[in-house]
């Protein structure tokens, strides 16, 4: 027993540390300062909501009953935001559920039981679900509690409404995360392992589309009314806001309703997840051993055979054929890049989908963009999401780009390098529209010109196109690498954190720029105006991009280090080229 | 002629390759030997062009490789140590993605792909990713995607390694045929029966620094040994093997 503890203590902390998808991070795995800053993002969050809403409520003049309703409102949205956040912990821990195959390879030679690795496996993901919940609810989880408790409560009373709080938040937490890794086990359950492999990473990118869609699209805990109404019914986070209620003191039948469902459901998806599970760990263990980690896909599919015919007819140079290909490949086959791209993508939807409630809800804006919505008419909300989509599908393909995929196997590319740095440069940059600008921009067109009067569909497709130009070649400036096939070094975690900067300074501009182009799609010469000085910024960025490609800066970077560390260790420099040799392109081209 | 002058290699604290120096020529098959960590898969990267040479300098055809190193790498193929490949990419993709990255014409680089994948029993398995593929799968794919291009100087790290029977004897074949092709072959390889079938000249490593550098007939009279194996066990073994596996066996018993 003393044994079993011991393995068990040496198999938790190792889960742990790899518990998110080690190889979405940096070579080296910088896996703590990324969790700091995951939890420093989320207590900030916090932080803002405590400092935005408590003090106005805290304030308020208002009668007690109308405050409880207050305060009920934003205690759901913390709930909602919550779970939202288990569900993404979830999702991104989604690959770390079942050991990997390095893992059983290892683990089955050791005298160590099935059991004691899921449990290690399952306090690695409690431990780290409590630390989440515990950074989103850091701030609000010590204001607000104290915000409805009735006058005469005293401090036993507010100590009540303080625990019934946490609770209720490690409640909804662990009922998200429970969900999902009972849909793991389900799905472990009815699938052989190999057909377990090629679905898992479609269930999880659906797990991470639907928690974002439910938090963003879900209405106000104001618009329940009883506790058969659809919204009782099929909301979790209200299900466990009348939990919290109930847990508060507060008789209500609806609340009672609520809370009722929330504990059986609780109670239904933890013994559902502990069980399949489980099971799934003593069937799968010695499968896992016996099977590669990447199920053995049949290529020869119509997808693939269709890319590389129209690779093959839009492109006329190999090089760019090869570019084009290999970042396709790897979009459509890595995991790790798959899912950090969706992540970028998700946020886009998720944005899309914050301004596409209105036409649910209804709007209060006063700004003709945005009241009156009707989905067959040009509309403000459907403006900025076209172009917040764009905008995210194209910063999360550059952020990916710089992520390495065997990062071992790139001698191929260093020792085939007989081309320009500047064509391999317009090959990414062609690589870049055709995944992202293009597929985006058809779906688009296919929509607005289905849904809109073409004036208005042209005009916004035209816009969309050249502000994909102007994103494509701003977010490519500088770049040497070729995609996927550079090194990446600890602390580029940071890229991330810093196309987020982007991100939100890009929103307050499309915000703004929609107003405009809005008003400019009503006044013909306004929008030849705006849409000729937009063609002139995209002109200067394509010139600027040419400009960079043909420098002699421009050399292909296949290690992310600066040159000092280059040359202590005698690597051999990147595209050190004396730029007097004949490239293959130049000497193609007599 | 693959020539190196002279040819170190430092890292910090450690020498890996010291004062190297020889010669392999056109037509002929040049076996590179010596134990493990004595400097063999370092002097191959230099002569790639991956890694460069502290001190020293190496020659193709009477130039510094580095002089146009676009020129070097289009006559160049290499098969490394180790079969590093992108494991979500097909053979057949991953034949195509090096093709077009040295600019075969697409007509001539199908045929090409078609002919090695049935020549190297691959074609069955041209639709599965090389993550499904044996050691023995992958090093033949290395070995297409080095001749995809009918390379001048041909560089062979270990290439035997997880061949089974009849690749192997097909590769043995191949390398000789290619030196009667003209090409210039430098081959290095722990398989000592298999050097002295197929290699007109050796050279030999031991601890980085070059021990012996002769025709394998030439060795033989020298050192009075029939056999490259006791030629190898006498410049560049310094352990009793028998004494070791006493102490190992020890060890495990302790």
């Amino acid at each position: 027993m003393p044994e079993e503890r011991r393995q068990f203590g040496v198999l938790y902390r190792d889960f742990l540390l790899r518990l998110v998808d080690l190889e979405l991070l940096s070579a080296a795995g910088d896996v703590q300062k990324l969790l700091g800053q995951f939890g420093a993002m989320l207590a900030a969050f916090s932080f803002t909501i405590t400092v935005f809403t408590f003090p106005a409520l805290a304030t308020a003049r208002l009668p007690y009953g109308r405050l409880v309703d207050a305060v009920r409102i934003e205690e759901e949205f913390l709930i909602a935001t919550t779970m939202a956040i288990a569900g993404l912990f979830s999702v991104l821990a989604w690959n770390a559920v079942f050991p990997d195959r390095r893992d059983s390879l290892v683990l089955s030679l050791l005298p160590v039981r099935t059991r004691t690795i899921f449990l290690a496996k399952i306090a690695a993901i409690a431990t780290a679900l409590g630390v989440c919940v515990t950074a989103v609810n850091i701030f609000t989880g010590f204001t607000f509690p104290f915000l409805a408790s009735p006058p005469a409560a005293g401090f036993v009373g507010s100590l009540r409404n303080l625990g019934a709080h946490w609770l209720a938040m490690g409640a909804s937490g662990l009922f998200v995360c429970c969900s999902l890794l009972a849909l793991q086990g389900v799905a472990a359950q009815l699938l052989s392992y190999r057909m377990l492999l090629r679905v898992s990473s479609f269930l999880q990118l659906a797990a991470f589309f639907f928690t974002l869609g439910l938090y963003f699209l879900k209405p106000s805990f104001a618009s329940v009314s009883t506790a058969d109404s659809p919204l009782s019914v099929f909301l979790p986070s209200f299900w466990f806001c009348g939990l919290l209620q109930v847990l508060d003191g507060v008789r209500d039948p609806l609340f009672t309703a609520l809370a009722e469902r929330a504990l059986w459901s609780l109670v239904a998806v933890c013994g559902i997840a502990v069980g399949t599970l489980g099971l799934a760990y003593q069937r799968n263990i010695r499968r896992i051993v016996e099977q590669p980690d990447i199920a053995p896909a049949d290529r020869s599919r119509k997808p693939t055979r269709i890319g590389s015919f129209l690779a093959g007819k839009l492109l006329a140079r190999p090089i760019e054929r090869a570019i084009l290909l290999f970042t396709a490949r790897t979009i459509g086959r890595s995991r790790q890049h798959r899912l950090l791209l969706s992540a970028y993508a998700g946020i886009g939807l998720a944005i899309a989908l914050a301004y596409a409630r209105d036409f649910l809800y209804g709007s209060s804006s006063r700004e003709a963009a945005f009241r009156d919505l009707r989905y067959n008419q040009v509309n403000g909300p459907f403006l900025v999401g076209s172009l917040v989509l764009l905008f995210f599908a194209v910063i999360g393909a550059r952020a990916i780009f710089a992520m390495p995929i065997a990062l071992r196997a790139n001698w191929a590319f260093r020792i085939t390098a007989v081309h320009s740095p500047a064509a391999y440069s317009l090959a990414v940059r062609k690589s870049l529209y055709a995944l992202t600008v293009t597929p985006i921009w058809l779906l688009s067109a296919l929509l607005f010109f289905a849904i809109w009067p073409w004036r208005f569909a042209w005009q916004h497709m035209a816009v969309m196109a050249i502000s994909g130009v102007l994103m494509v070649e701003v977010g490519l400036h500088g770049f040497r690498k070729i995609p996927f096939a550079c090194s990446y070094l600890p602390g580029k975690a940071k890229i991330h954190t810093k196309l987020g900067t982007v991100g939100i300074f890009f929103l307050a501009a499309a915000s703004m720029g929609v107003r405009l182009e809005f008003w400019a799609l009503h006044k013909a010469t306004a929008f030849v105006v705006i849409f000729g000085i937009l063609v002139a910024f995209a002109i200067a960025a394509w010139r600027r991009s040419v400009e960079f490609a043909h420098s002699p800066a421009n050399q292909l970077q296949f290690e992310d280090l600066p040159p000092v560390d280059v040359a202590s260790l005698d690597l051999r420099a990147d595209g050190m080229w004396s730029r007097e040799e004949e490239y293959v392109d130049a000497l193609d081209s007599r | 002629m693959l020539e190196l002058r002279n040819v170190t290699k430092r890292y910090p604290g450690v020498t890996a390759v010291r004062n190297v120096s020889f010669q392999a020529r056109a037509g002929e098959v040049t076996g590179y030997l010596g134990p493990n960590g004595s400097g063999k898969s370092t002097t191959l990267k230099m002569i790639t062009g991956l890694i460069e040479p502290t001190e020293g300098e190496i020659l193709f055809r009477g130039e510094p490789i580095g002089r146009d190193r676009i020129r070097y790498r289009q006559i160049l193929g290499y098969v490394p140590e180790e079969p590093q490949l992108y494991p979500h990419l097909t053979g057949a993709e991953y034949l195509e993605m090096v093709g077009q990255l040295r600019g075969l014409p697409k007509q001539q680089l199908e045929e090409k792909i078609t002919g090695f994948l049935r020549l190297l029993s691959l074609y069955d398995d041209r639709y599965v990713a090389i993550s499904s593929y044996s050691k023995g799968m992958r090093q033949k794919v290395l070995l297409a995607a080095a001749l995809l291009h009918n390379p001048d100087l041909v560089l062979l790290d270990e290439p035997f390694s997880g061949l089974d029977v009849n690749s192997a004897l097909v590769l043995r074949g191949l390398i000789a045929e290619l030196a009667v092709r003209g090409k210039v072959v430098l081959f290095s390889s722990h398989e000592l029966e298999t050097v002295e079938r197929v290699c007109s000249r050796v050279v030999i490593l031991h601890k980085g620094k070059v021990v012996a550098n002769d025709s394998i007939a030439e060795l033989r009279s020298l050192m009075a040994l029939p056999t490259l194996e006791g030629i190898f066990s006498q410049l560049a073994v310094e352990q009793d093997s028998g004494a070791i596996t006493q102490q190992i066996l020890q060890v495990m018993e302790l």
